[in-house]
This record gives C-alpha cells, structure tokens and sequence, in this order.
C-alpha cells in the first residue's frame, strides 16, 4: 500500500487536474470521432510497483500509445485498447477520413495484432490528439509548458507497454503515482484506458503553479 | 503452483513450484537455480543501476538486485558456485521513440550480464532484445524456462 508520500491535499488537486485534462481529451476525441465518449471518474494514487500488475490486467493483450512529455511537467500519457476496440476505432476513423466510406483493409491473416499501416497511422493520431488536447487543458490551467513526443504505438502485453512509462518517472521511488480514466466511446461501446504517470519531480512544480501546499 | 513475481521483485521456488512473470518489456527476467538442490530464483529488473539516492525493492535494479537473489537463494539451501543463470527480455518496445535513455532494455541486458559475470554464474540461455514483450516460467525441477509472446510463439530454453 501507500506510504503516503504526498498528503491527501496534494493527491486530490493532481486528481483534478488529470480529471480536468482527461475530460478534455475525450471531448475532443468525440468531436473527431462525432460520437459521444463518456469518461469514468479517474482515479489518481500512489501505487507499488507490486500493484501495477493486477490494476492493468498485466498479462491481457493490448494496443497501446505512448506519449512522451517534458518541460516544466515531465511524465507520460498512455492510451490503452483492446485489439478488437483498437480495431473498431481505427476503422471509425479511416472511415471518417474517407468522407464516410468503408475502407477495405488487406490483412494477409486475421490475427488479433495485425493493423495495416493505415489502422496503425489512425491510431496514433488518436493517441496524438487525446495527448495534445491534455497538454493543451494542464497549460491553460497552469500556464506550465510541454513538449510531446511523437507517439509510440505497440500491441503487447499491457505491462510491458505501461513499463516504459513506469520506469522513466520510477527510477528514484519506489512507488508511481498513476492516473486511470476509461472512455467508453459510440454504440458500438468501444473502451480504452487513459493512464497518467507524472513524473515526481514534477508534482512539486504542478502544486507550485495550483498553489497547493504539497509539503 | 505458480508463484507470480510482481515488476520490481523476486521470489525463490522449490519443486513442485514455478515461478513466472508477466509483461518483460525492456525489462529483464533473470532466473537462477541449482539443479543439484533444485531450488530457484527470478528477478523483475526494471534499470541497471541503483545509483546513490535512488530508491525501490533491490530487484528493481540489475546490480542490487542480482546479490540479492543469490543471497535469497542461499538462504534456500542453494550453493552458488552450483548456480546458472537463464534472461529474457530486454525488448525496444517503442523503437519509434529510441533515444539513448529509451535504449534502456539494451542497458538492462548488459547490466544483468556485468552482474552474473561478477558472480561467476554462466548464462545458459538468453532469450533478449527484439521488440515485442515476454512472459517467462520457470520450472525448477526440469530447469526449462518457456517464454511467451503476445503474439502466441512459445520457446523453451
């Protein structure tokens, strides 16, 4: 469990931010999509690194994309789908792109993490827009500045994707603070996971800049 | 019996259990045993080095947390200089972002290795690099390590 690094005070305005970030990346990713996406509450805590595992479903397939971001906040975004609802919202997408069209995919088999280079391509520019807009809501509300990288996308075993993000803000804890949101998206109900690893170093500037007392 | 060896952590096993561990992105699973007291070892090594300041179970890092399991492991009645070793991992999961700092799996295979070496314990069996993640088992009593991809391969080493 927690050793309680960072009082409560803290932990609820980080949650508010990535509530607040959250939100508005998945109104923008319902404006592009034109379909309405719902969010869970997001939780945000101090978790151990024992604990990650069983809170990602550390074993089940994923489609993820990794969003690097440094600057006055360092940290990573992840954007997390199941291999059938990345396919879903990939084909939404391309769909979209070509003014409401199907588009015929030519996968040589159907295996589960086979995506053309088109689906791969949509994909990540969902992962660029869900980041972008969530720099984009910490800004106006911190006025604190960020870079993001490009996005990284892999189909793997959700840690190994999620482990990436972990061990660059993990190397001087031994715990994470990791935020979660679902999205559910459409009719077809298509899920993801948005997953918010702020870098330590970085909580003290963000409480800085909210004028929260973080000691 | 499976026992689960969480990220950042390790565990020792007799027969008749085994010991896995999920999702080896960059990170390294390190397995030892001793196949004459049968009894084994595995470490989730998520960076090399636990520099000055830095913090976290030993088995977050190659060079604390190898010791360590050596130790556990002779506290389990093994003998070291008896001890192997087999690895896996270490994969670029995200060779798109590749700069030096995300060359980190290439780090944790060497640092794993510079670990065993100190030790002297051989590596029979590496299973490193690439791109795509692993899960790895080990059975003490047979000293086979199976690894899985996400994608459906199985190797046994």
């Amino acid at each position: 469990m927690t050793t309680g690094r960072y009082p409560q005070l803290a932990l609820d305005a980080l949650r508010e931010i990535f509530n607040i970030g959250a939100h508005h990346a998945a109104r923008a990713l319902g404006e592009l999509l034109q379909v309405t996406v719902r969010i869970s509450v997001p939780t945000l805590r101090e978790v151990d690194f024992a604990e990650v595992d069983a809170l990602v479903g550390g074993e089940e397939p994923r489609v993820g994309a990794y969003l690097r971001f440094r600057g006055d906040l360092e940290g990573s975004l992840f954007f997390l789908l199941s291999p059938r609802d990345a396919r879903a919202l990939a084909r939404r997408m391309t769909m979209l792109l070509a003014g409401g069209t199907e588009v015929r995919t030519d996968r040589a088999n159907g295996k589960e993490g086979d995506f053309t280079e088109l689906e791969w391509s949509a994909l990540a520019e969902i992962g660029n827009i869900l980041a972008g807009n969530f720099v984009a809501t910490l800004f106006s509300f911190t006025s604190l500045e960020m870079r993001m990288s490009v996005p990284g996308l892999a189909y793997d075993y959700a840690l190994a994707i999620l482990a990436e993000g972990m061990l660059a803000v993990g190397e001087s804890t031994d715990e994470i603070l990791l935020g979660d949101a679902r999205l559910s998206a459409g009719e077809q109900e298509i899920r993801g996971e948005l997953v918010f690893l702020p870098h330590p170093r970085s909580v003290d500037v963000l409480l800085a800049a909210l004028a929260v007392d973080g000691k | 019996m499976v026992i689960h060896v969480p990220i950042a952590h390790m565990a020792v096993a007799r027969p008749p259990a085994k010991l896995r561990t999920t999702g080896l992105g960059s990170c390294v699973g390190v397995v030892l045993y001793d196949p004459w007291a049968r009894v084994a070892g595995m470490a989730h090594i998520m960076l090399p080095q636990a520099t000055e300041g830095r913090e976290g179970p030993p088995a977050k890092f190659a060079d604390t947390g190898i010791p360590e399991l050596v130790r556990r492991i002779e506290e389990a009645g093994g003998v070291r200089r008896r001890l192997r070793a087999k690895i896996a991992g270490g994969a670029n999961m995200f060779p798109q972002l590749s700069n030096d700092f995300f060359r980190i799996g290439e780090k944790n295979v060497l640092a794993v290795r510079a670990a065993l070496q100190e030790l002297r314990i051989p590596v029979e069996a590496e299973d490193v690099g690439g791109t795509v993640g692993r899960t790895i088992e080990f059975d003490p009593e047979s000293g086979k390590l199976t690894v899985w991809t996400i994608r459906g391969e199985v190797a046994v080493f």
